[in-house]
C-alpha cells in the first residue's frame, strides 16, 4: 500500500512529539477482541423487546388494525398504535414526529404498530400476526409521478417541516422562498444566480448540455439503527442508549417530542458501528415514546431489511447541466436544474446541493435551481458529503466533456477556472482557505498521470472536488488523577477514531505519553456540549476545546509545581509526565504526585481540572483530486477499478494513520456509489434493494490499490491547522470513474451507479 | 447431571466448552444462541449471510480426511446443525495475549468502527491456518470504514503458525460424539434417511442450509422437523473415473473448489463467482439444484457439461438428465421425499472430437457474490477440422428455469467454429429467449448479454482475435 504525506512549502508545521505522528486507535484492542459494546449488547433489568410493524404499501389509508391474534402470543406485553401513545394528539409534520402512522401511511417501511414482548422472538411472532387493513391511495414513486398534473397530493393539509439537522453538516446561508398557491407535491425551490447566463452562453465557443441521473444510495453502515430506552423513575425522564452520531441532537429531539425537559433525557452513545450521515435519531423517538407510554424499558434493534426501508438514504437526484466555455480556456456560464426526490418528508440538503454544484469553479455567470418534490418513499437524508458527490459527478463529467470539445487539456482547463481562497461560492460568500488547485497540481505531476500506461479497454480519468466542512462550538474538561492518568471528557461521539486524535492533543500539551491519556465520551448528562459527528467537523471543532482544557489544567499544574519547587511558574516545564525546573531533571515531580498533593493537602489549591471551550468562526474546507484507472468490458458493460490515487489537502493531520483510514474508506465508498450501489423502488413504491444481496456494496476483491497522498496545507483557524477530513474523500470518486470510462471507451455515462447495463447501454447508444 | 438427560440432548463445543442445546432451540440460529449466551462479540449485520459480521469458525473436514478451520455465517446455521461440532468465536481465540491475526489487525489499523471486525478476525483466523493470504479469504466480509486496505495488509502480513500454536493441537482433538435428537435428525446413511421420512413425512431436508437458513434467520416460516443430510455418507462420495465424475450432492462447494479444481474449467470459474467463502463452506451442489432458482449459477454449468442427477427415495434410485430436471419456475422432477444423491458429469468425448472448449460467465451488479443478471456456460466439442461436433449453450436468469438453447445447438452441429458461425449464432441467440426486465437488468440488456457472452466465449477459444 503506497501512501505519502507531503508538506507544502511555508507550512507552519508545529514541532511535536505525538501530534502529527501515526498512532493506532485507542479502542482498537477492545474492538479486535470483540469486547467493544454496541447498543445491541446492552441489557437493563426488565428489558422488553420492541418490534415495529412496518407499512407494506407505499400510500394508503389505514382502515383497521386488528391486534387480537397478536395479543394471544405468549410473552406479549403491549401492542400499540398511534392512538395508544402519549403522542396521540401530536400532528405529524416530520419523520421524527411520525412515531407511528396516524390514519395514513406514506411510504413502504413506515412504522404503523409497535409490538412489545418479553422476548425478541415473541415480539417478532406477534408482529407478524398484527392484521392491518389498508385502502390504497395513488402512489407517487418518482418525481415524474409526483410532479405530473393532477398527481395525488401526499400532504394536502400542509407540507412537512424540516428537522434543522442541516446545521450540523455544513453551514449554508438560508435564502427561503415563501411558497404561495395551492399545496402540491412541490416541496421547495432554491435558487442561486449570478451574472448574465444568456450572454455567457452566447459568447461561448462550445457548450455541453447533459442530464445526469443519480440513484438513491444507502449509507450501508454495518450496524443497523437501534436503541435501548429506560424510563427514569426518579426524574420522570428517560435514559437512552443508542448508536448515534449526535447524542445531543437525539436528546433534544426526544425531549421535545415527549414534552420533557431536555435535561431529563439522558443519552449515552454506545460504540457506533458506522453512521455516514444516517444516525441522527431516526428511530429513537419511536422507542422512547413506547417506553415512556408503557413505563417499561424497551430495546429496538432494526433488522437489516427494516433499516433499508425505514431510514434515510440519499435522494434520487437529477441534474440537467449546461456549461459554456471559450477557446481561451475560460468558462462563460453555468446553468443547472436540479430535481430532488425528497421522499415522504423534508429533505434537508437540497440547497446545499445547489450551493456545492456552483462553487468549485469561478463561473462569471450562473443560474442554479433546485426543486424538491415529495414522493411516497422513505425520507431522504444525508450520506457522507450530501450533495457534493452528486453535484461533482455532474460538474466534473461536464468539465471533462467541455475541455474535450474545446480541445483543451483537462488539467489546464480546470486550473484556469478552479476556485481558490476568497473566490465566491455560488451564493457569493467567499471561500475560506481552499486548495483544490494545489491538489490537482500534485496529481498532474504524479507519474501515473504523466506516464500513462493503458491497455485495450482501459482508461484513466480524474476529478476534483471540495467539501466546505462544518463547525460548531464545543467544550471539554481535562483532569489529572493521583496515579498520573489524564482524563479528558468530551460530549462528542467517536465513530471513526476521533477520540484517538483528541488524546494526542492533550498528550502533546501536557508532555505525557498518549498511553496515559484517557478519552472519556461523556453522555449528555456528563459530557460537555459537542456537535454531532458529521459534516467533517468533530476533530476540527472539538480538538480546540480539548487543547484549551489541557492548557487550562497545565497552568494549574505549573503553578502547583512552582509552589512545590519554590521556583517561578515561567521556569517550570512539563516533560515525560513530570514537572521540573527547566533543565533540572533531579527536581522532577510526577504529575500524579502533584495531583495527589492538590487533592490531599489542607492548603492545596484543590483537584487538578481544567476546562476549555472552542468556537471557531471559519470553515476549513478539504479539497481533493482523485485519479483512477478502470477497465471496461465492452461486451457486458462491466467496469473494474484497477488503480487509484487520492490526493487530499488535510490541513494538518493530528493522527495521519486515522486520516489515511478516512481517505481509504471514503474512496471505497465512492467506488461503491460509482459502480455498484442503487437503492431502487418500483412503480408501486416497493423497495427492490431490500437486502445486502440486492444492495451491492464493494468488497475486498473489488478494491484496487489506493495511493493516499496527504497534503499538509494548514488552515488558518483550525486547531494546529487541521481541516475536515471525513467527507472530502467521497466526493470525487464516481466522477473520476465516469471520466476514466469516457477515456476507455469514448462514451459518457450519465447515470450513477455505472452498473453493467448502464455502461453497456451508453456504449451501444453513443458509439 | 444425569446420564440419560445428557444423552438425549444435543451438544456442541463453544470455544472448547461443552454446551447443551435446549430442545426448543433447534431451529434458532447459532448467532441467536451465541448472543443470548454472552458471546456478543459475534455481530448481526444483515441476518442474510451477505455481510460476514456474524462469521464464526467451525472445525470441519476438508474432504481429504483432515480437520481444518472453516469460516461460516452463524446467522444461517440452525443450532441443530451444530450438534457435535466445535465452534470458535472471537472471544475464544485470544489465548496468551492476542491471536496473531488480532495483532496484525491492530498493527495495520484494520478496525475503525469495529462492528465488522470480529467477523473479519474469524475469517482471517481460518485463513491463517490454511495459509491463504488473498482477498478471497475475506471476500464474504463487508467493511464500510477502512476501505479494506489495512485489512488486506494485515492478512498479507501473517506468517505461518508456530508448531506450538494451541489451535493446531485443537484440530487434532476428536470431535464430540454425535447424538440424536427429536426434531433435528442426523442420519448417517440413505437408508436411515428414508426410515426417518417414513415416520416424519413433514420433515424438511437440510444440508448446508444457506437458503433455508434465510427463512430461519428472518423467521419467515416455521418448521417442525429437520432431517440433516450433513452426515449421510452416500452424499459425500466423489467418484472420479475415466468416464465420468460423480460428485456427492452433500459436498460443500468449497470442497469441490479445492478437491476437483482443474477438471472442468467451467465449473471452477462459476464456483469462483458463486457467493462468498462462508457460504461456499456450507452450500452444497444438491442444495443449489434442489432450490431450483431460475438463476442458480451452477445449473447452467452442469447443463452445458451434460450432467445427470442421481435421485433416490425409499423406493430406490433413478438417474435423470439434468436437462429434463427443471420443469417450471422453482419446480423440478423431484418427488416428495426424494433427494438428489449425486451429480454425474460425463468425461468421455465422442470419437471424432479432438478438442473440447468449455467455460462459464456471470454478469451481475458486482460480479462475485451477487445475484446474476445473466449466468452462462458453454461447451463446444470440435473435430480435427475445427467443425462443431456438439455444442451446448446454457443460461440462467433468462427464463423461468436454467435453460439450454437447444435449437441453436442443433443448428451448430457440423458447422465450422468460425466467425460466420458465430455471427449466425448471435443472430439466433437474440431471438431464442424472452427474458424479463427487472431492476437488475432490462430484457433488452439480457438478450444482448445472451449473445455477447457466447461471443466472448468464441474469442476466448478460437484462433480469431476480437
Amino acid at each position: 500500500m503506497a501512501s505519502a504525506s507531503i508538506d507544502k512549502p511555508n507550512a507552519d508545521k508545529p514541532d511535536t512529539k505525538y501530534l502529527g505522528k501515526p498512532r493506532k486507535i485507542i479502542d482498537g484492542l477492545e474492538k479486535i477482541a470483540g469486547r467493544a459494546r454496541y447498543v445491541a449488547d446492552v441489557v437493563v433489568p426488565g428489558l422488553l423487546h420492541l418490534r415495529p410493524v412496518l407499512s407494506t404499501v407505499a400510500h394508503a389509508k389505514i382502515v383497521s388494525i386488528d391486534k387480537s391474534e397478536a395479543e394471544k402470543v405468549p410473552g406479549v406485553v403491549a401492542i400499540l398504535t398511534a392512538a395508544d401513545l402519549v403522542t396521540r394528539d401530536r400532528t405529524i409534520t416530520s419523520r421524527s414526529d411520525a412515531i407511528l402512522a396516524k390514519g395514513k401511511v406514506l411510504f413502504v417501511g413506515q412504522p404503523v404498530v409497535a409490538v412489545v414482548a418479553e422476548t425478541e422472538a415473541a415480539a417478532e411472532d406477534a408482529a407478524e400476526l398484527v392484521a392491518i387493513e389498508y385502502e390504497e391511495l395513488p402512489v407517487n414513486s418518482s418525481v415524474e409521478a409526483a410532479s405530473a398534473e393532477g398527481a395525488h397530493v401526499t400532504w394536502p393539509e400542509g407540507l412537512p417541516k424540516g428537522e434543522l439537522e442541516v446545521i450540523s453538516h455544513a453551514e449554508v446561508e438560508e435564502k427561503e422562498e415563501v411558497e404561495t398557491g395551492p399545496i402540491t407535491n412541490h416541496y421547495k425551490t432554491s435558487n442561486f444566480n449570478r451574472g448574465d447566463v444568456d450572454a455567457g452562453f452566447a459568447e461561448a465557443d462550445a457548450i455541453v448540455e447533459t442530464t445526469f441521473n443519480i440513484a438513491s444510495q444507502y449509507q450501508g453502515y454495518m450496524e443497523t439503527h437501534g436503541c435501548v430506552v429506560e424510563p427514569d423513575a426518579l426524574k420522570g425522564g428517560l435514559t437512552i442508549y443508542t448508536t448515534t452520531q449526535a447524542q445531543f441532537g437525539v436528546r433534544n429531539k426526544v425531549a421535545d417530542i415527549l414534552k420533557l425537559k431536555r435535561s431529563n433525557v439522558k443519552v449515552t452513545a454506545m460504540t457506533v458501528g458506522g453512521g455516514f450521515g444516517s444516525k441522527y435519531g431516526t428511530i429513537e423517538p419511536l422507542a422512547a415514546t413506547v417506553a415512556y407510554t408503557i413505563n417499561r424499558p424497551v430495546k429496538l434493534i432494526l433488522q437489516r431489511g427494516e433499516d433499508l426501508k425505514t431510514t434515510t438514504p440519499a435522494p434520487p437526484t437529477q441534474i440537467k447541466l449546461k456549461l459554456g466555455g471559450k477557446k481561451d480556456g475560460s468558462i462563460t456560464a453555468l446553468k443547472a436544474d436540479i430535481v430532488l426526490d425528497a421522499g415522504a418528508f423534508a429533505f434537508e440538503f437540497g440547497q446545499l446541493t445547489g450551493l456545492l454544484l456552483g462553487s468549485n469553479y469561478k463561473y462569471p455567470a450562473l443560474d442554479i435551481e433546485v426543486i424538491e418534490y415529495i414522493t411516497n418513499k422513505t425520507e431522504m437524508g444525508a450520506y457522507r458529503a450530501p450533495g457534493a458527490y452528486q453535484s461533482t459527478f455532474a460538474v466534473e463529467s461536464s468539465i471533462d466533456d467541455l475541455a474535450r470539445k474545446l480541445n483543451l487539456d483537462p488539467v489546464e482547463f480546470r486550473m484556469k477556472n478552479l476556485s481558490g481562497t476568497d473566490d465566491p461560492m455560488a451564493n457569493g460568500s467567499p471561500w475560506p482557505s481552499l486548495n483544490i488547485k494545489e491538489c490537482l497540481k500534485q496529481m498532474s505531476e504524479h507519474p501515473k498521470w504523466k506516464n500513462q500506461s493503458k491497455e485495450e479497454g482501459e482508461g484513466i480519468g480524474f476529478a476534483v472536488s471540495a467539501w466546505p466542512c462544518a463547525l460548531s462550538p464545543s467544550a471539554s474538561t481535562c483532569r489529572i488523577d493521583g496515579d498520573g492518568t489524564v482524563k479528558v471528557v468530551v460530549g462528542s461521539t467517536d465513530i471513526s477514531g476521533v477520540s484517538s486524535s483528541l488524546v494526542l492533543v492533550a498528550a502533546e500539551i501536557l508532555g505525557i505519553s498518549p498511553n496515559e491519556v484517557e478519552l472519556i465520551q461523556g453522555n449528555t448528562d456528563v459530557g460537555p456540549y459537542a456537535p454531532g459527528s458529521g459534516g467533517s467537523q468533530v476533530t476540527y471543532s472539538v480538538s480546540g476545546a480539548v487543547a484549551a482544557a489541557a492548557e487550562d489544567v497545565k497552568i494549574k499544574l505549573l503553578e502547583l509545581a512552582a509552589d512545590q519547587l519554590e521556583a517561578r511558574v515561567e521556569d517550570i516545564e512539563l516533560l515525560n509526565g513530570a514537572a521540573q525546573v527547566k533543565g533540572v531533571p533531579s527536581s522532577a515531580i510526577k504529575i500524579g504526585k502533584l495531583a495527589q498533593i492538590a487533592e490531599s493537602s489542607r492548603s492545596a489549591p484543590g483537584p487538578l481540572i481544567g476546562e476549555g471551550r472552542s468556537s471557531i468562526k471559519q470553515n476549513a474546507p478539504g479539497s481533493v483530486a482523485h485519479m483512477v484507472k478502470v477497465k471496461v468490458d465492452k461486451d457486458t458493460g462491466h467496469v473494474k477499478v484497477l488503480d487509484y490515487v487520492a490526493i487530499q489537502d488535510v490541513g494538518y493531520a493530528l493522527n495521519p494513520m486515522l486520516v489515511e483510514g478516512q481517505i481509504h474508506g471514503g474512496v471505497v465508498q465512492g467506488i461503491g456509489m460509482g459502480i455498484f450501489e442503487a437503492h431502487v423502488y418500483d412503480s408501486f413504491g416497493q423497495l427492490q434493494s431490500a437486502s445486502f444481496m440486492d444492495y451491492a456494496l464493494p468488497r475486498t476483491v473489488d478494491v484496487p490499490n489506493i495511493e493516499a497522498i496527504q497534503l499538509n496545507m494548514p488552515s488558518p483557524e483550525g486547531p494546529f491547522g487541521a481541516r475536515g477530513v471525513g467527507e472530502p474523500p467521497i466526493t470525487a470518486g464516481a466522477a473520476a470513474i465516469g471520466n476514466a470510462i469516457r477515456d476507455a471507451v469514448g462514451v459518457r455515462v450519465t447515470e450513477m451507479p455505472m452498473r453493467p447495463p448502464v455502461v453497456w447501454k451508453a456504449i451501444n447508444e453513443q458509439s | 447431571m444425569l446420564d440419560c438427560y445428557m444423552s438425549s440432548q444435543l451438544r456442541f463445543l463453544l470455544n472448547q466448552e461443552e454446551h447443551f442445546i435446549d430442545q426448543t432451540n433447534l431451529t434458532n440460529t447459532l448467532l441467536e444462541y451465541l448472543r443470548e449466551h454472552g458471546s456478543v462479540g459475534t455481530k448481526e449485520g444483515c441476518g442474510d449471510g451477505d455481510c460476514g459480521a456474524c462469521t464464526v469458525v467451525i472445525v470441519g473436514n476438508d474432504g481429504k480426511g483432515n480437520t481444518h478451520y472453516q469460516a461460516m455465517n452463524s446467522c444461517l446455521i440452525p443450532l441443530g446443525s451444530v450438534a457435535g461440532k466445535s465452534v470458535l468465536t472471537v472471544e475464544g481465540i485470544a489465548k496468551e495475549g492476542l491471536h496473531p491475526v488480532q495483532e496484525a489487525m491492530i498493527k495495520t489499523g484494520g478496525s475503525q468502527c469495529g462492528y465488522c471486525t470480529p467477523g473479519f478476525i474469524m475469517s482471517m483466523f481460518a485463513a491463517y491456518y490454511s495459509g491463504e493470504k488473498t482477498d478471497l479469504a475475506v471476500e464474504g466480509n463487508l467493511c464500510r470504514c477502512t476501505g479494506y486496505l489495512p485489512i488486506r495488509e494485515a492478512l498479507q502480513s501473517l506468517s505461518e503458525p508456530s508448531p506450538a500454536d494451541p489451535f493446531l493441537d485443537l484440530l487434532k482433538q476428536p470431535l464430540l460424539k454425535q447424538q440424536e435428537s427429536e426434531g433435528f435428525y442426523h442420519p448417517e446413511t440413505l437408508a436411515e434417511v428414508f426410515d426417518l421420512t417414513k415416520n416424519h413425512p413433514e420433515a424438511h431436508f437440510i444440508a448446508g442450509g444457506t437458503d433455508l437458513g434465510l427463512e430461519l434467520s428472518n423467521k419467515t416460516r416455521t418448521f417442525t422437523d429437520f432431517i440433516s443430510l450433513e452426515r449421510v455418507a452416500e452424499l459425500k462420495l466423489i467418484r472420479n473415473d475415466s468416464d465420468a465424475l460423480e460428485i456427492g450432492a452433500g459436498i460443500p462447494l468449497s470442497q469441490i473448489e479445492t478437491k476437483l479444481h482443474g477438471l472442468f474449467p467451467a465449473l471452477d470459474e462459476m464456483i469462483h463467482w458463486f457467493a462468498a467463502r462462508q457460504i461456499r463452506n456450507r452450500a452444497t451442489l444438491g442444495g443449489n439444484l434442489g432450490t431450483a432458482s431460475p438463476i442458480g449459477d451452477l445449473a447452467p454449468v452442469l447443463l452445458a457439461l451434460d450432467a445427470s442427477l442421481k435421485l433416490a427415495d425409499a423406493s430406490g434410485e433413478r438417474v435423470i438428465p439434468l436437462a429434463t430436471y427443471f420443469t417450471g419456475y422453482r419446480q423440478t422432477l423431484l418427488k416428495p421425499g426424494e433427494l438428489i444423491v449425486s451429480v454425474i458429469i460425463p468425461k468421455t468425448l465422442s470419437e471424432n472430437v479432438s478438442t473440447r472448449h468449455s467455460f462459464s460467465y456471470k454478469v451481475g451488479k458486482r460480479g462475485t457474490d451477487d445475484i446474476s443478471i445473466v449466468a452462462a456456460a458453454f461447451c463446444v466439442d470440435l473435430d480435427e477440422q475445427q467443425n462443431i461436433v456438439k455444442a451446448r449453450l446454457a443460461y440462467g436468469g433468462v427464463a423461468a428455469t436454467p435453460i439450454r438453447a437447444l435449437e441453436l445447438e442443433t443448428y451448430l452441429t457440423g458447422k465450422p467454429w468460425n466467425l460466420e458461425t458465430l455471427k449466425e449464432a448471435k443472430r439466433q441467440l437474440a431471438e431464442t429467449f424472452t427474458p424479463l426486465s427487472d431492476f437488475r437488468g432490462s430484457a433488452n440488456y439480457r438478450n444482448k448479454l445472451i449473445a455477447n457472452l457466447f461471443e466472448k466465449f468464441f474469442f476466448q477459444f478460437s484462433e480469431v482475435s476480437a
